[in-house]
C-alpha cells in the first residue's frame, strides 16, 4: 500500500504570554485507503494535527508529506488548490455555505474546480444519493436536520475525489442514530471506494468503524492502537 | 480567469438571492438614498444659478450686453445705434437687438390723495415696446394692466416691486399699492419732472427686474434730450447661450471702442453668486459623496463581516481568494447598481417632477432642480467607484484572515 501521509517532527505552538505547545513532535504515517482515528482527551492536539494535515493552519516546524507532496512548503494559493484538488473536510458544524441548496453545496469545489455546474450536476446527485439525500437536492441547509447537513457535508468533501477525507469530530453535534448512520456512511465509503479517511472523534466507540486509532496525549503522539476490524481483516 | 469569474458570479448572485432580504432591501434603500442626496443637493443649487441666469438673460440684458465707450475717455451714449444694430443683427445666430435708455429717477405716489405720498428711487428703462419682446420677456409678464404699446408718452409699467402689494421681496420700500391707472410722478436727475399713468405692473419674480420701471424709448429720448440714434445701452439676443464669446469677438471688430460684455460678466453680484454656488456645489458633493462612501463601505463591511464564517468556509473548501473577493465585489456592484437605479427613479420620477410643480419660491425667481447630466454621470460613477472599494476591502480583510479563526471567530 501506498503512504497518503507522512508526518514528521510535527510541531504546533500558539504564541502568547504563555506560549501553547499543541503538537510537540509527531511523526507517524497513514496509507492509502485507511480508515484513522485520532483519539484523545480534550486538550490533547488532536483537532490541532487535523487542521494541519488538512491545511487549515501551518505547523510551527516539522514536515507533512500528503500524496508525496511536502505540503509545508506550498504558498497559500497552492494549500487552496490542493485542498480543492486533492482533500475532503468534514466540519464538526456542518459548515455549508447557507444561501446555497444541498446540491449546490455539494457541486461547488467541482464547480470551482472545473468551471462547469452542467457536467458535475449529475456526479453531485450521485453523491448525494450516496449519502441518502438524493431527495433532498433542492433543500437549504435551514431546511435539514443537523444530521443531513452533516451529510451535504460528506457529499461535498466527496465531490472532486479527494484523496483524503478528513472529519473533525463530524458526530459531535448529532444525536446517536443521525452519529451512527455518518459513521457507517464513512465505514462504507472507506470499504467501496477505498476513501482514505481520518478522522477526529472522542467517542470510544468510534473504534469499531475504524482501522486504526492514533492517540494523542498533551500534543504527543502516545500509542497506536489496531481496531479489532483491520486485527480481524489480517486474521 | 473566465473560470473564477463564473463561480465568483454564481457565488455572488445566490448570495443576493437567497440572501436575507431585508438586508438586500435595505442597502438598496440607502444605497438609493445616498444617489438621491448626491444628485438632490447639487441639482438644488444648480437650480438656483439657473433661475438666475435664465432671469439675467430672458429678462434682463440678453446674452451680450453692449455699453458707451469707456476708454480712452468715457461717453454716455452710443451713438450710430441704428447702423450699429444693424450690422451685429446681420451676424448669423443673432437674433435680434434692441437700445436700452437707463436712468434713475425718484418715484412719488400718493394713493389716498390724502399727501401721503410714499417715494422712492428705482431704475428706469426706456424700450421700444414693438421690438423689445423680441429680446426680453417683461412683456409675458405682466400681471396687471398691459404691456407698453406704441409711443405711450405718457404711460409707465412698474415692476411689482416698485408697485407694492404683489408680495415684493422688499415691500416695505415699494410705493404702498400702486394700481393699474393710478398716477405716479417721477423726478428725473436732470432735473425734469413728469407725470405718468401706470399701464401695468410686471413680475417676473427677480429682485433686479421687478424693480424696474419701463418707459418708451421715444419718452426716454425726449427726457434725455437725444436723437433716436442714440441709447445708453444695445442688448443682443443670440439662439445659443454659450456661444456669447464668439459673437463678442466679431461686435468688438464692428465697434471696437465699445464695452462688450457677456451677461455673466455684466454684475458682479451674478458672479459672486454663480461662483459662490459652484464652490457649495463642489463642497457639497464632496461630503454627500464622502457620506454615500462610508455609508457604503459601513453596509458592504457589516454585511460582508457577518460573512466571515462563510468565507472561512469556502477558503477551507477549496474556492480560490480571488474568487471570494470577486463575489463580494459583483454584489457591491449590484447593490449600487440598483441603487441608483432606485434613486433615478425616485429622483426623475418623483422628486424632480414634484419641484416642477412646487418649486421654490426665492427672489431670483421660481427654483426647481437643474439636474446636470455630467453630475449625474459623476455621481453614478462616485458610488460605482465607492461601492467597489466597499466591496473589495472587507472582503479582501476577511480572506486574508487565518481559516480557522474565520470560521470559529476566534
Amino acid at each position: 500500500m501506498n503512504i497518503d501521509i507522512r508526518v514528521k517532527n510535527l510541531e504546533k505552538t500558539y504564541p502568547g504570554k504563555v506560549p501553547t505547545h499543541a503538537l510537540r513532535g509527531v511523526s507517524f504515517e497513514i496509507k492509502e485507503g485507511e480508515f484513522v482515528a485520532i483519539m484523545g482527551k480534550s486538550g490533547s492536539g488532536k483537532s490541532t494535527l487535523l487542521h494541519q494535515l488538512g491545511l487549515l493552519d501551518s505547523p510551527t516546524n516539522g514536515e507533512i508529506v500528503i500524496d508525496e507532496v511536502d505540503v509545508s512548503k506550498l504558498s497559500d494559493h497552492e494549500k487552496t488548490l490542493f485542498r480543492l484538488q486533492r482533500l475532503g473536510y468534514v466540519f464538526q458544524e456542518y459548515a455549508l455555505i447557507f444561501e446555497l441548496t444541498a446540491l449546490e453545496n455539494v457541486l461547488l469545489p467541482a464547480f470551482a474546480l472545473n468551471g462547469s455546474k452542467r457536467d458535475y450536476k449529475d456526479r453531485a446527485i450521485e453523491m448525494l444519493d450516496k449519502v441518502g439525500l438524493k431527495e433532498r437536492v433542492d433543500h437549504r441547509p435551514n431546511e435539514l436536520s443537523g444530521g443531513e447537513q452533516q451529510r451535504v457535508a460528506i457529499a461535498r468533501a466527496l465531490i472532486n475525489n479527494p484523496k483524503i477525507l478528513f472529519a473533525d469530530e463530524p458526530t459531535a453535534n448529532l444525536d446517536t442514530n443521525s452519529s451512527k448512520e455518518i459513521l457507517e456512511l464513512f465505514k462504507k465509503l472507506n470499504k467501496e471506494l477505498g476513501q482514505t479517511i481520518i478522522l477526529v472523534t472522542h467517542e470510544l466507540d468510534d473504534r469499531k468503524y475504524v482501522d486504526r486509532v492514533l492517540w494523542f496525549k498533551d500534543g504527543l503522539l502516545e500509542k497506536e492502537e489496531q481496531t479489532f476490524k483491520e486485527i480481524s481483516s489480517k486474521l | 480567469m473566465k473560470k473564477d469569474l463564473k463561480v465568483a458570479f454564481f457565488l455572488g448572485y445566490k448570495s443576493i438571492v437567497n440572501g436575507h432580504k431585508s438586508t438586500i432591501v435595505l442597502m438598496i434603500f440607502i444605497l438609493s438614498l445616498a444617489f438621491v442626496n448626491l444628485v438632490f443637493l447639487a441639482s438644488i443649487l444648480n437650480g438656483v444659478t439657473t433661475t438666475l441666469n435664465n432671469q439675467l438673460i430672458n429678462n434682463s440684458i440678453a446674452n451680450i450686453v453692449i455699453d458707451p465707450q469707456e476708454e480712452p475717455t468715457r461717453k454716455n451714449y452710443i451713438v450710430h445705434t441704428k447702423e450699429l444694430r444693424q450690422r451685429i443683427e446681420n451676424l448669423p445666430g443673432v437674433v435680434a437687438t434692441v437700445a436700452h435708455y437707463n436712468f434713475m429717477a425718484t418715484f412719488a405716489y400718493d394713493k389716498n390723495k390724502d399727501g401721503q405720498w410714499k417715494y422712492g428711487s428705482w431704475p428706469i428703462i426706456g424700450v421700444d415696446p414693438e421690438e423689445e419682446p423680441a429680446v426680453t420677456g417683461i412683456s409675458e409678464h405682466i400681471i396687471a394692466g398691459d404691456y407698453l404699446e406704441g409711443i405711450g408718452n405718457g404711460d409707465i409699467v412698474l415692476g411689482a416691486d416698485i408697485a407694492g402689494g404683489y408680495g415684493a421681496a422688499e415691500e416695505i420700500k415699494s410705493l404702498g399699492g400702486a394700481e393699474v391707472g393710478e398716477n405716479v410722478f417721477v423726478n428725473f436727475g436732470n432735473g425734469i419732472n413728469r407725470k405718468y399713468t401706470i399701464r401695468g405692473v410686471s413680475k417676473v419674480k427677480f429682485l433686479l427686474v421687478d424693480q424696474n420701471a419701463y418707459i418708451t424709448a421715444k419718452e426716454a429720448r425726449s427726457i434725455l434730450g437725444l436723437s433716436d440714434d442714440r441709447a445708453s445701452q444695445i442688448v443682443v439676443k443670440i439662439d445659443k447661450t454659450g456661444n456669447e464669446d464668439k459673437y463678442i469677438e466679431q461686435i468688438k471688430e464692428i465697434a471696437p471702442n465699445l464695452k462688450v460684455r457677456k451677461w455673466s460678466e455684466y454684475t458682479t453680484m451674478i458672479n459672486s453668486i454663480t461662483g459662490s454656488f459652484g464652490l457649495i456645489v463642489d463642497i457639497v458633493s464632496g461630503i454627500g459623496l464622502a457620506v454615500a462612501a462610508t455609508t457604503i463601505f459601513i453596509l458592504i463591511y457589516v454585511n460582508t463581516v457577518n460573512k466571515r464564517r462563510q468565507i472561512g468556509i469556502l477558503k477551507a473548501i477549496g474556492i480560490k481568494e480571488n474568487i471570494i473577493i470577486t463575489s463580494y465585489v459583483l454584489q457591491a456592484f449590484f447593490y449600487a447598481i440598483f441603487g441608483i437605479v432606485f434613486g433615478s427613479i425616485i429622483m426623475f420620477c418623483f422628486v424632480n417632477p414634484y419641484f416642477i410643480s412646487h418649486p421654490i419660491i426665492l427672489p431670483i425667481g421660481d427654483v426647481s432642480l437643474t439636474i446636470k447630466q455630467a453630475q449625474v454621470m459623476q455621481s453614478i460613477i462616485s458610488l460605482l467607484v465607492a461601492s467597489l472599494v466597499a466591496g473589495f476591502v472587507p472582503a479582501w480583510r476577511a480572506v486574508r484572515e487565518n481559516i480557522l479563526k474565520a470560521i470559529w471567530g476566534a
